[in-house]
């Protein structure tokens, strides 16, 4: 049974998780950016994550009924949230469109700060879970050592 | 008198950390996915069929009576307990259809990973034993 692919499941989850906090990140930082290179004010992103079937190196030869529990995580895209733009009215704004209204990004701080801590916790889980794997391997070299 | 020196009980814990390791990364993959839309958590069973490949066999054995026959791989030889899949049932559903428990999933995976060492344990003794009944003649 291949030892690492409980690691490399667990490694696969602390990417995901690592680049949901980077653009957990980025909404933050960007909740008041009225100017985007693509023209507009910024728009809130969001990670897709996506379920990949695992398999080990001799999949298919030996164990393949087994791997097929396993599931790594990956990125499958990150996309843009179109929803509304947030409109204040502030008509000394550089920004302000012809009504007076300046459109900020639709980023709502409250919900990107609970979703960085659950981001934080699924990071910790599988740290945790990774931790364990480490304690097997190593339980497993010392059978024998008297 | 060989067979018995390598006894059953090595077999089943050779078997044992085999299957702990296997559920171990079916539980890591169930936690890698707990923010998965969709995904279905999983659990891998064996102690049942374990203790019943290491219950006694049955009065009457089979035995191969010609050498065309097929090896005599009793089916529910130690060797041969293979765990199943099933998937965890769980009662809070979110919207993005994902099941898994984070919670569950890991206190299953503490537990695992103590059965692991616990038999782990065992074998290191069971090996130790061995040792010492050897070397102590000498």
């Amino acid at each position: 049974m291949d030892m690492m692919a409980g690691l490399q499941v667990s490694f696969s989850a602390l990417h995901a998780q690592r680049t949901r906090m980077n653009v957990i990140a980025s909404n933050l930082a960007n909740a008041q950016s009225t100017r985007t290179p693509e023209g507009g004010p910024y728009k809130r992103q969001e990670v897709l994550f996506a379920a990949q079937p695992q398999h080990s190196m001799f999949a298919g030869m030996l164990d393949e009924q087994h791997q097929d529990g396993v599931s790594a995580v990956h990125v499958l895209d990150i996309v843009s949230d179109a929803n509304g733009t947030r409109l204040e009215y502030e008509p000394d704004h550089p920004d302000a469109n012809a009504q007076g209204y300046v459109a900020y990004p639709n980023v709502n701080v409250m919900r990107e700060m609970v979703d960085l801590i659950s981001a934080t916790r699924a990071y910790e889980a599988n740290v945790t879970a990774i931790n364990s794997s480490k304690d097997m391997a190593l339980r497993a070299l010392q059978i024998g050592r008297v | 008198m060989m067979r018995d020196l390598f006894s059953s009980t090595l077999d089943v814990l050779h078997k044992t950390l085999d299957m702990r390791q296997q559920r171990h990364t079916v539980l890591a993959s169930n936690i890698a996915n707990a923010e998965t839309p969709g995904f279905i958590a999983k659990d891998m069973r064996f102690e049942e069929a374990l203790r019943t490949a290491a219950t006694p066999p049955q009065p009457v054995p089979l035995r191969r009576t010609h050498p065309e026959h097929l090896p005599l791989l009793h089916p529910t030889s130690i060797r041969n307990v293979q765990g199943t899949l099933v998937a965890t049932p769980s009662d809070d559903v979110g919207h993005d259809l994902n099941t898994v428990s984070i919670d569950h999933e890991m206190a299953k995976l503490a537990t695992n990973t103590m059965h692991y060492n616990a038999s782990a344990e065992i074998l290191s003794r069971a090996f130790d034993q061995l040792k010492r009944t050897v070397s102590e003649t000498q």
